[in-house]
């Protein structure tokens, strides 16, 4: 085999050609990154899973970050804006910061890549508004709030590099610049991270229905004698010497008030679903779900169900289930919805 | 490099894939669609009731059986109405409000889209609409007056500057409104007494548009132990004092109070307050058969307004129940 040697002139070319790509700074990917931005990012993004962790009904184990319903111990810590809309000002943050650690950075690429955030949180809250487009289009409830923290959540990044500009150019010292590929990748990821943080695979709003069935609504009427330990009054309606109040979805607290500075607890009327009533010529109208019932209350003693008229209202099965309750396969055949058990398994 | 790339490959196949496996079994989900909040009522020998996007018009016997049903259809959901003297007043989801006079047939009768600037909420009286603001903002609450036309139209006649409003109630000739006002007391800055308010709901910046009590150097004498109300809005630190060494550091705070304001109605654009009325939660109130019933988180109180002042008739106080929302 005939040994071919290059001459001065190959061997001074290939050395240059091996110089030059030491000296690239696309030699090598993980110097491409900003360390600082992306350990921000992620202590960030850390923050809001422990934020859910203490603040809302979360699966730890569950990588979702929509979840959920606000604990209700801990409204009393933060005021309630504060524990509703705090992860979209986090997601902005941490999605940002992650996103830009991975980019050459200019002012005009990071408002960029701000804005994108931003407004990327907010569409997603308009798609979760039934109002726009008639159905919501994502699960969840949509908040002018929320929207308002992403904004903020971008203005923080944004004011953070106008008016700390010493310690920001600390961060953004000159970067070695990936090549095209890299960042094809980088960029992708990142996309496809905060999309999945934003919309992900979530199930934590998911749940199925516990019905009553329409046999056990229709039970005969129950009246009793003893007042509730737990009441919660509602809606109050005073007709001669009868004053009723509701509580919503359980009944219809009656009283005598032929003495008005004295009213006194008459009978309770079970009414599951009841919303609301009215009362006329002694005749008491109460809807319960579905149903309207028309009682006769104008003797106390002897209160009784005139008539129900059923399948008078329209089924509405988030009564009494929260709104932002995602059901699955409801079936209105089966009853209606007077709970529901979340599909993740945990506590409703 | 490589590695790296083809790990992240792996655990986006993986995340994609742990979707996939759920959006397969391809549940139906029902979301929320709507609350209804005033679900049926009754005027005159009418049942008026909401049904989809329709508020169903029923002439009934005592029993709900019903003789002629007529529809007032909708393009959105209807989620409240009101009726009150020969008005009817509709909401619906995107926040429209519409009108529909009721004493002509129902069936020639036509329902318009009226723009109400404030939407916190109306009332009625003899052919005016009364319309509130509730801002956020203490002070810039406002108070319209609108008298509607042959066309159903409101035109606004007044417009009054006032405190936030926190709700209201009309029946005969007055309205009642609750507004919050200024109550400035001095307090007491021993961190042991239970009557200094949180420093972190204190706010400096804010301030009042109102110009009527509300004059910074305004001074009170109120004993330093009187403990703040629980109805209190807001709290707002002006000024603290440096105390000589026989006495407490104290300070002058600004507080607000809810208070009622009853209105009469019988002119109906220069109201006038006939009667103000503290200690009320005014939280929400209402009106039924001459009773205005104070509704607040502790309960009921419900109050004669058959004539002035008004009398408090009695108390029903809640239980440890919770409030669904």
């Amino acid at each position: 085999m005939k040994n071919i040697k290059p001459n001065s002139h190959q061997t001074n070319l290939i050395q240059e050609v091996l110089s030059y790509n030491d000296s690239q700074p696309n030699s090598n990917f993980f110097n491409s990154i900003n360390y600082s931005y992306l350990f921000l990012g992620f202590f960030t993004l850390f923050l809001g899973y422990f934020f859910y962790l203490g603040f809302r009904q979360f699966d730890p184990l569950s990588l979702s970050f929509i979840s959920t319903q606000l604990l209700v111990n801990q409204q009393t810590i933060l005021p309630p804006m504060l524990l509703q809309s705090t992860p979209s000002l986090i997601h902005v943050i941490s999605l940002s910061l992650i996103n830009m650690s991975f980019f050459e950075l200019s002012k005009a690429r990071i408002y960029k890549i701000v804005s994108f955030w931003v407004f990327g949180n907010i569409l997603y809250e308009i798609m979760q508004s039934p109002m726009l487009f008639g159905t919501q289009l994502i699960p969840g409830t949509s908040d002018p709030i929320d929207m308002l923290f992403a904004l903020v959540g971008g203005l923080t990044i944004v004011l953070s590099i106008q008016f700390g500009s010493n310690s920001w150019k600390t961060f953004t010292a000159p970067l070695r610049q990936a090549n095209k590929r890299q960042k094809n990748i980088i960029s992708s990821f990142v996309l496809l991270l905060g999309l999945w943080a934003m919309l992900g695979c979530d199930d934590g709003n998911d749940a199925k229905p516990i019905y009553m069935s329409y046999k056990d609504l229709r039970a005969p009427l129950q009246i009793q004698d003893l007042q509730q330990p737990k009441v919660r009054y509602g809606e109050i309606l005073i007709s001669d010497s009868i004053l009723v109040s509701n509580e919503r979805n359980v009944g219809l607290h009656v009283f005598d008030n032929s003495d008005p500075t004295n009213p006194t607890f008459q009978k309770f009327i079970k009414i599951p679903g009841n919303t609301d009533m009215e009362i006329k010529n002694g005749i008491l109208y109460a809807d319960s779900y579905v149903d309207l019932l028309i009682i006769d209350i104008s003797d106390l003693n002897n209160i009784y169900l005139v008539e129900r008229h059923e399948y008078f209202f329209e089924y509405n099965p988030h009564q009494s289930i929260p709104s932002h309750i995602v059901l699955l396969d409801l079936d209105e055949s089966e009853g209606v919805v007077v709970e529901y058990q979340f599909v993740s398994g945990r506590n409703s | 490099m490589k590695l790296f790339n083809l790990s992240l490959i792996i655990f986006l196949l993986i995340s994609i894939t742990a979707c996939k496996e759920e959006d397969n079994e391809e549940p139906t989900r029902t979301y929320w669609k709507k609350q209804i909040s005033n679900l049926f009522d009754i005027s005159g020998s009418n049942l008026y009731y909401i049904y989809n996007n329709a508020l169903v018009i029923q002439d009934h016997n005592e029993i709900g059986e019903q003789y002629n049903s007529h529809e007032i259809n909708y393009k959105n959901d209807l989620i409240s109405f009101v009726i009150k003297d020969d008005l009817l007043l509709s909401n619906d989801l995107r926040q429209n409000t519409y009108v529909t006079n009721i004493s002509a047939s129902l069936i020639t009768t036509k329902t318009r889209k009226i723009i109400i600037d404030s939407k916190d909420g109306y009332t009625v009286h003899n052919n005016f609409l009364y319309t509130m603001t509730s801002a956020e903002r203490v002070g810039s609450g406002l108070l319209k007056i609108s008298e509607f036309s042959e066309s159903l139209i409101p035109i606004v006649q007044e417009t009054i500057h006032m405190n936030k409003i926190s709700s209201m109630a009309s029946d005969e000739d007055v309205l009642f409104l609750c507004r919050y006002e200024l109550d400035k007391e001095r307090i007491n800055l021993d961190s042991n007494s239970a009557s200094a308010p949180d420093p972190s709901s204190e706010s400096s910046s804010e301030s009042s548009s109102e110009s009527s009590s509300e004059s910074s150097s305004e001074s009170s004498s109120e004993s330093s132990s009187e403990s703040s109300s629980d109805s209190e809005l807001e709290s707002e630190a002006d000024s603290i004092s440096s105390a000589d060494s026989n006495t407490r550091p104290t300070r002058n705070v600004r507080t607000y109070r809810p208070r009622l304001i009853a209105y009469d109605l019988s002119d109906p654009i220069n109201i006038a307050p006939i009667e103000f009325g503290d200690n009320f939660s005014c939280e929400e109130l209402s009106i039924t058969n001459n009773h205005l019933i104070d509704y607040s988180n502790q309960g009921i109180r419900i109050f004669d307004i058959s004539e002035f002042p008004l009398t408090l008739l009695s108390t029903i106080s809640n239980g440890n129940g919770t409030r669904f929302d």
